[in-house]
């Protein structure tokens, strides 16, 4: 490690510095453009901003290896244990009397949705926690709140990079188990497919939302995730009072299997439309109330 | 203050003016109740100056400094800046950063958080400048407290800020690095307007040129440290000698312009006298007439801990 240089900056830099319009007084629209010029990348990468900033916290953090492992893989599981059930029960000497003797395509979804579904929710309930929990380290928020002149740009990167790569982990993991649906039962309606995965897709940023709702008022990514946890468990509750029943978006989780069977697309319509006004209202919250907290 | 300003350019924002001072505040409370907080700071920093804040534990530095660099709100107040808002770079005395992020990638981010057409030399100067050259590329989490502070100063330089606000800068260095940080901060005088806040009043008499005292919460004095020390300076004088003193000790005690004698350390005298000029003009002719065999003969040092220690009322 060398020591500090404490001479006047090079004369590179310097020369930099005076052909760069001067910081502060550009007006707003060449700031703009500015911003979005192509500037040159250090060391012949692409420009490190807030957006790739997310992705590599996905990816030098294994989060995306952990997103692989709760959805596509259990997703691999899924169909091809629920298709073999009896004969894996067989194996390890269990009695199967209780299940039914024929399995469908139905089954199979439940399989995935029921359990898979579940533990990758969870799992990317954390992941999006330890991504919101953006003042839980003081010095990382001094860090960041320091530089950022806008509210938004502490919340909407980090959560939408997030939710992206959920959403994608989760769409990865229906195509499989619909390729092995295919496989093991025979076709399934495309159409109902298609759309089983864009209402669990709305499910899961409604979920995903619900953490930046508590990161509005938590900071440590653990009480983030208990709090969202907490909402999901409760969101069913409004289907006790009938007229909220046929709103009630924690429905739409369920999309996929519902589908199958005798359930429309049109079902889902309108939890789909709550749910999506539920992440636009937990997103604002967040920004408004995190851009407002003190450290 | 908001905690997100306007950047200046965008609508409603006031140009900052290019003369008088880099920051002003008027009136800045914080009120945390039980007397603890900010209460009617005037701060003014001169333009190019190295400000240094100092104060006792709990005086209300980091607290003053998070109201200027809008991590937290006043009660009331204004903070009103003469560099543009994005000039303003800070680094706080525990700096943390994304682990997984190397030093270089840290202050290439720092930088485009600023400016988003961030030259790839911006962020080699910056980090030559902190001494992490050779640790550019590596991650930000293998750092050691003290290499992740010079990452901090990197990250806060990267943008060629106007001003600076370095809260207790030097606090996880060893002395070599304390001392190149020092030097740096030093070097930036003329060019950059630097807030240095430090528990070490010597650090702070040896770069800064403007110092701020506070004392639970307020401030008690502000303006050059020169003038600070000359103020505090005492009619005080160290005389060595060869033998242990006891008799030169008896011979200043009967002088009539001595307020104080007392013996240090066997050979090591300490007069005080009532003025100085009753001293300058005395203190020789004394020492002639004890016919002791002098070694010294010179004026206590005086400097910015016992100036501090006068005004906040704490006994040397």
């Amino acid at each position: 490690m060398t020591g500090f240089d404490t001479t006047a900056k090079s004369a590179e830099t310097a020369k930099g510095a005076a052909a760069r319009p001067e910081p502060g007084i550009m007006p707003g629209r060449e700031r703009r453009a500015a911003r979005t010029a192509a500037a040159p990348a250090v060391r012949g990468r692409r420009p490190l901003g807030l957006w790739r900033l997310e992705v590599l916290r996905v990816t030098r953090t294994r989060r995306w290896l952990l997103l692989l492992l709760a959805f596509p893989l259990l997703g691999i599981l899924g169909p091809i244990v629920v298709r073999h059930l009896h004969r894996i029960l067989d194996v390890l000497g269990a009695d199967g009397g209780a299940l039914p003797e024929t399995v469908e395509a139905q089954d199979a979804m439940i399989a995935y949705t029921g359990v898979g579904g579940q533990i990758g929710l969870l799992v990317a309930l954390g992941v999006m926690a330890a991504a919101l929990a953006l003042d839980h380290r003081p010095g990382l928020a001094a860090f960041y709140r320091t530089r950022t002149c806008r509210p938004r740009d502490l919340v909407i990167p980090r959560w939408t990079v997030c939710a992206a790569a959920v959403c994608l982990a989760n769409l990865l993991a229906t195509g499989i188990v619909w390729a092995e649906i295919r496989w093991l039962f025979g076709p399934v309606p495309a159409d109902r497919m298609i759309y089983g995965m864009l209402f669990e897709t709305v499910y899961l940023l409604m979920a995903l939302s619900l953490v930046a709702g508590a990161a509005a008022f938590l900071r440590r990514p653990v009480a983030l995730f208990g709090a969202a946890l907490i909402a999901m468990v409760l969101s069913p509750l409004p289907r006790l009072w009938k007229p909220l029943r046929a709103w009630e978006p924690s429905e739409l989780g369920g999309a996929g299997i519902q589908l199958l069977g005798e359930s429309t697309p049109g079902d889902f319509v309108r939890p789909a439309i709550v749910a999506l006004l539920l992440t636009a209202v937990m997103l604002s919250l967040a920004v408004w109330r995190i851009g407002r907290r003190e450290m | 203050m908001a905690q997100f300003p306007p950047l200046p350019g965008a609508p409603g924002a006031p140009a900052a003016p290019e003369t008088g001072p880099a920051l002003h505040t008027h009136g800045l409370t914080r009120d945390y109740g039980r007397g603890t907080g900010v209460f009617d700071v005037a701060l003014a920093v001169p333009r190019g100056s190295v400000y240094g804040l100092v104060g006792p534990n709990g005086a209300g530095k980091t607290t003053l400094l998070s109201l200027i660099s809008g991590m937290r709100r006043a009660d009331r107040g204004e903070v009103e800046f003469g560099v543009p808002r994005d000039r303003v770079a800070v680094c706080t005395d525990v700096p943390e950063f994304e682990p997984w992020l190397s030093a270089a990638e840290v202050v290439e981010l720092a930088g485009r958080l600023v400016h988003a057409d961030l030259r790839p030399e911006n962020v080699k100067t910056a980090l030559h400048r902190a001494g992490l050259s050779e640790a550019a590329d590596r991650k930000a989490g293998s750092f050691s407290r003290g290499m992740t502070q010079r990452l901090g100063l990197a990250a806060a330089l990267v943008a060629e800020p106007a001003l600076m606000i370095l809260d207790e800068p030097t606090s996880a260095l060893d002395p070599r690095g304390r001392a190149e940080v020092l030097d740096l901060v030093a070097g930036m005088r003329g060019r950059t307007t630097v807030i240095f806040s430090s528990h070490i009043l010597a650090d702070v008499q040896r770069v800064c040129d403007q110092v701020g005292v506070l004392r639970a919460g307020r401030m008690l004095y502000q303006g050059p440290v020169a003038e600070l020390v000359a103020e505090h300076m005492r009619p005080t004088w160290l005389i060595r000698v060869r033998d242990d003193g006891g008799a030169l000790l008896r011979t200043f005690a009967a002088e009539d312009w001595v307020a104080r004698v007392s013996s240090i350390r066997p050979g090591l005298v300490r007069v005080q006298a009532r003025t100085v000029e009753e001293g300058e003009r005395n203190i020789l002719g004394v020492l002639d007439r004890s016919g002791a065999r002098v070694i010294s003969v010179g004026p206590e040092e005086s400097d910015l801990e016992s100036a501090f220690l006068s005004i906040t009322g704490a006994a040397r």
